[in-house]
């Protein structure tokens, strides 16, 4: 080898391990960290358990109870005189809570139909990332709704069962990013009772629903249930409801424009409220967290 | 104790799970000879405890014949049970009425109210 | 030729030559936010550190999503959601030089300020935090109680938990640095 080459192999070899000296101290953590990751479950995919009138995919957690009150006013077509709709009221109020951390009990009742629901809702999957990755949330969801209404027609024999409605909903949600929350519901509502013989007891149907945080306590939420089609579709209108979440602390402030019936998803089915005719509400719903754990 | 919770979940699940519907159990609607005899129940059972001499909700009145003869010839009867535009449905913050009992009480009206 | 492979091995393993790095893959990391209508405490386990004893650099890395403890999940959430943002800024992290030239094959005890950025919520400050030193062989204990201000790292609270959480919050840490094989 020449004087001159050696000399040059001497200051490029000096200096890619002096430069390699110079990688800072927080350069390796910060690599090493990426290496050794833990799985990191995500959170905070929805600010509380009700998207609008729907579930969203969140749970309360072990010993943590919600408090929520469902309320819509009247039709906004109903006019002036009714004060478009706020003369009005629909209203459910409900209780959940968190049995173990993955499990919720709740239950509520809504004066739309005297309906007393209790549900139970499972968390199967959390969507994590890093060592583990689960891209969706999965959370089951199965409530019982009875109805308290007196019989349209009490001479006839009426059977207890014709007062009872279940709901079966599979919730997968999504995070895509720290703004950005999707979700789609496929279920059925099952009546007991319907008038006639070609008249589905099952209806089944397909929520959509999202999330756009505007703020960090603010997002827009909309929410869709589509019915699939069959006997019921041809007789129901869809329910679309838009609205805001504004969460202050142990309290989320949810106001939204919806047409749904009920205020839970036993309305699904009934619903014939047309936005295009004016056949939809304000309302707004409150949801307060307490804490019971020690 | 989870399998308990599920077992339990699962099988009150399945309580009370019917398949029913009402041409099943109660056959065809029956509107023949409808008169208040026949109508006044369905009142009682869904209307009078708003709609009575005492409480009076918006002017009609269904406890007694000659109340219910003015409710009807008003039409707001008829728009009200039947869910059609122009007036609040009715009954206020339920469902529809099945179909029988407003076929009963749509007849009655169109049968020029006999008593 | 032989000359040549003596000298390339004389500059390869400078890195190592002479210079002492020890490291931390764990301590503990507790914050306690004390303010008139609640009190917060949370910590971890989970930082990382190197400590350069010839230069007498060091850096730690915290992921801020794996504290635990708080008063509720709700109040965890909203802590990774709300105010730290730990989707935007996983991390904090404190690089620097301490200030006090100690010769580190000393066993002993030490208190020495570190110099360096602290940065945490993306926003960095120049700091000197003082820590305790407790040198023995092979291995360094650092033990440190500091306070953050919220406001020196644009972590907003809002007027209506106010008096909910702390302007200052304290932090305390202890870890123990081996020497990094």
């Amino acid at each position: 080898m020449t004087s001159l080459s050696k000399y040059l192999l001497i200051i490029v070899l000096s200096s890619l391990t002096f430069s390699l000296k110079a990688q800072s101290l927080l350069d390796m953590l910060e690599e090493e960290n990426k290496i050794e990751m833990d799985t990191i479950i995500v959170a905070g995919t929805f600010k509380s358990t009700r998207l609008i009138n729907g579930q969203t995919s969140e749970i309360c957690g072990k010993n943590q109870m919600n408090f929520i009150v469902s309320h819509r006013f009247g039709d906004i077509k109903m006019g002036g005189y009714e004060f478009w709709g706020l003369d009005h009221s629909l209203i459910r109020l409900g209780l959940e809570y968190g049995l173990m951390n993955k499990l919720d009990i709740g239950i509520g009742r809504s004066n739309e139909n005297k309906l007393i629901d209790g549900y139970i809702k499972y968390k199967i999957l959390s969507q994590s990332s890093g060592a583990k990755k689960m891209p969706i949330t999965l959370t089951w969801y199965s409530s019982m709704a009875y109805t308290d209404q007196t019989w349209s027609d009490p001479n006839r024999d009426n059977l207890f069962t014709s007062r009872l409605f279940y709901v079966h909903q599979a919730i997968i949600s999504r995070k895509f990013s720290d703004r950005i929350s999707l979700q789609i519901t496929p279920g059925v509502v099952h009546r007991n009772l319907v008038e006639n013989n070609d008249d589905q007891n099952d209806v089944p149907y397909i929520g959509f629903g999202g999330r756009i945080k505007l703020t960090r306590r603010i997002s827009l939420n909309g929410e869709y249930f589509w019915v699939l089609p069959g006997k019921t579709a041809e007789n129901t209108v869809n329910s679309l409801a838009i609205g805001f979440d504004i969460e202050t602390g142990g309290h989320v402030f949810q106001l939204h424009f919806s047409n749904s019936r009920g205020r839970t998803e036993q309305g699904i089915p009934n619903n014939v409220n047309d936005w295009m005719d004016g056949e939809f509400g304000f309302g707004f719903n409150i949801i307060r967290n307490f804490n019971l754990k020690k | 104790m989870k399998k308990t919770l599920i077992s339990f979940w699962f099988i009150t699940l399945l309580a009370g799970c019917t398949y029913d519907s009402e041409e099943e159990l109660y056959g065809t609607c029956d509107t023949l000879n409808v008169t208040y005899s026949t109508v006044r129940p369905i009142f009682e059972a869904n209307c009078i405890s708003c709609h009575n001499q005492s409480v009076n909700n918006k002017g009609i009145i269904l406890d007694t014949y000659n109340d219910a003869v003015e409710a009807a010839e008003t039409e707001r009867l008829r728009k009200a049970i039947n869910h059609l535009p122009g007036v609040t449905p009715m009954p206020y913050l339920m469902d529809k009425l099945p179909a029988c009992p407003v076929l009963k009480v749509t007849v009655w009206i169109d049968n020029g109210t006999p008593q | 030729m032989n000359k040549v492979l003596s000298l390339i091995l004389l500059f390869t393993p400078a890195i190592c030559f002479g210079q002492s790095v020890f490291q931390t893959n764990q301590g503990s990391v507790k914050f306690t936010s004390d303010a008139p209508l609640e009190m917060i405490q949370a910590q971890t386990l989970k930082i990382k550190g190197l400590l350069n004893t010839t230069e007498r650099s060091f850096a730690f890395l915290l992921p801020m999503s794996s504290f635990e403890g708080f008063n509720s999940k709700l109040q965890q959430t909203h802590f990774n959601e709300n105010y730290i943002q730990t989707d935007k800024y996983p991390n904090a992290t404190f690089e620097g030089k301490i200030i006090e030239e100690i010769d580190f094959s000393v066993p002993g005890t030490y208190e020495v300020r570190g110099k360096g950025k602290f940065q945490v919520h993306g926003v960095e400050q120049v700091r000197i935090i003082r820590c305790k030193l407790t040198v023995a062989e092979g291995k360094i204990t650092i033990t440190s109680k500091f306070t953050v201000l919220l406001a020196d790292h644009n972590i907003k609270i809002p007027s209506v938990v106010s008096k909910k959480i702390a302007e200052e919050i304290v932090v305390e840490l202890s870890t123990t640095l081996n020497i990094k094989k």
